[in-house]
């Protein structure tokens, strides 16, 4: 089922992942999560860098600074079986976070684009980790378009 | 909850509602925007920023052509992949190294994934000669404010606190000074880092600074005034009167800083 609203969040701001799912008629949220915000302070400068791009970005965003959970919760509850989605970040402390709200509010999490896909082994040291991805990385870059 | 505007008149109008909106959760000091705008960039802008055959020669200096893009791959307006697409429009051999610092940031998200406790805590033992309980928790205040005994490192640090990007020869200096020549405990220094820096994420910041500390490598990363002056010196202050504590050889600096280690 495709999404009525896809929650956006401070890694996923890609002008190519918005037209796509803009084209499908759906609408955008993106939280300043206090929650989060409060576990990972930052400072001004990268609050404004991500808000510049939210702006910049050629769809309608809505922005809300509170507990995105609340925000969530309330947005299940003004649309009664709303479709939302969301797409898993990197980072596992906010994935954390996001699997979190997600199960609370009804938003389903979707597996995040990667590059290439991971290597099955733990590798803890970088050239192993090269020269196991390094084939498939570039075969990947070689025909890829490109998110533009 | 607040619903905030989308429009603004001026950049000002938006750092004057950051400020006000977000006073309780934005860290001490430091209200004004970095220099580098959160922006969309089209295909033609990324590849301007992107020079591989430069890159892959000048990379390591303070003025080398890096591409300076961490904060967009950080945010997600453009990804790695695309990066690599667009080096290798220029040929493979060209873009090898540039590619292969973009794989760097994929290593550390697979270590962070493989390891997400070692975000925050040591994933092996320091080996250098001290415990852990032997570094101090917090960032002291004259490396918070710039104002350490060392003009290069001030310098490193205006660039983090007043434009969020820092050159990544830089981002190791001033980890290994901030472990190494004053002894604070990696933790303190990666949250620093991410505070400030428009390209601030977990898995990179927190595992280089572990790799530096040793926490999460062979050895502990030290560097001394002859390699800044080398790599920075047509742009920062490097004179020894001005970076006393930086001014000697590898082998003094490791008596100095490890003195149980060379035991």
């Amino acid at each position: 089922m495709s999404a009525q609203l896809f929650w956006l969040h401070e890694e996923v701001l890609s002008e190519a992942l918005i037209q796509t799912q803009a084209a499908e008629g759906c609408r955008f949220l993106f939280v300043f999560d206090t929650v989060w915000l409060a576990q990972r302070p930052i400072s001004l400068k990268r609050i404004q860098f991500i808000y510049e791009t939210l702006v910049a970005l050629p769809v309608a965003i809505e922005i809300v600074y509170g507990d995105a959970t609340d925000v969530l919760k309330q947005k299940g509850q003004e649309h009664p079986g709303l479709v939302c989605q969301v797409i898993a970040p990197k980072d596992p402390e906010l994935a954390e976070r996001i699997d979190g709200i997600a199960s609370e509010a009804g938003v389903a999490v979707l597996e995040r684009p990667r590059w290439f896909a991971p290597p099955a082994n733990k590798i803890a040291r970088f050239f192993k980790f090269y020269n196991a991805v390094r084939g498939e990385a570039l075969d990947a870059a070689r025909v890829h378009r490109g998110d533009l | 909850m607040k619903q905030l505007p989308s429009k603004f008149e001026s950049r000002e109008a938006l750092t004057e509602l950051i400020a006000e909106t977000f006073e309780s959760v934005l860290i001490e000091g430091h209200r004004q925007p970095s220099p580098i705008h959160g922006q969309v960039l089209s295909e033609a802008e990324l590849a301007e920023c992107i020079q591989p055959a430069r890159y892959a020669r000048t990379r390591n200096f303070y003025d080398g052509a890096v591409s300076r893009l961490s904060p967009f791959v950080r945010q997600g307006i453009v990804d790695r992949k695309t990066l690599a697409s667009i080096a290798l429009a220029g040929g493979a051999k060209p873009a090898e190294k540039f590619i292969q610092e973009l794989l760097w940031g994929e290593f550390w998200q697979h270590v962070a994934e493989a390891r997400p406790s070692g975000l925050w805590q040591d994933a092996e033992p320091y080996k250098t000669g001290f415990l852990a309980s032997e570094y101090a928790s917090e960032l002291p205040q004259d490396i918070a404010s710039g104002t350490t005994p060392n003009a290069c490192l001030n310098h490193f640090i205006r660039d983090l606190q007043e434009t969020g990007y820092v050159h990544n020869h830089a981002r190791m200096y001033l980890a290994a000074y901030v472990v190494h020549f004053r002894r604070i405990r990696w933790q303190a220094g990666a949250a620093w880092f991410l505070a400030h820096l428009l390209d601030g994420d977990a898995a990179a910041n927190n595992y280089s600074w572990q790799w530096v500390a040793s926490t999460f490598g062979s050895k502990p990363y030290i560097f001394n005034l002859e390699n800044v002056e080398k790599y920075c010196g047509n742009q920062v202050d490097c004179r020894p009167e001005t970076n006393p504590e930086l001014d000697a050889s590898y082998d003094v600096l490791s008596a100095r800083l490890f003195p149980a280690r060379a035991l």
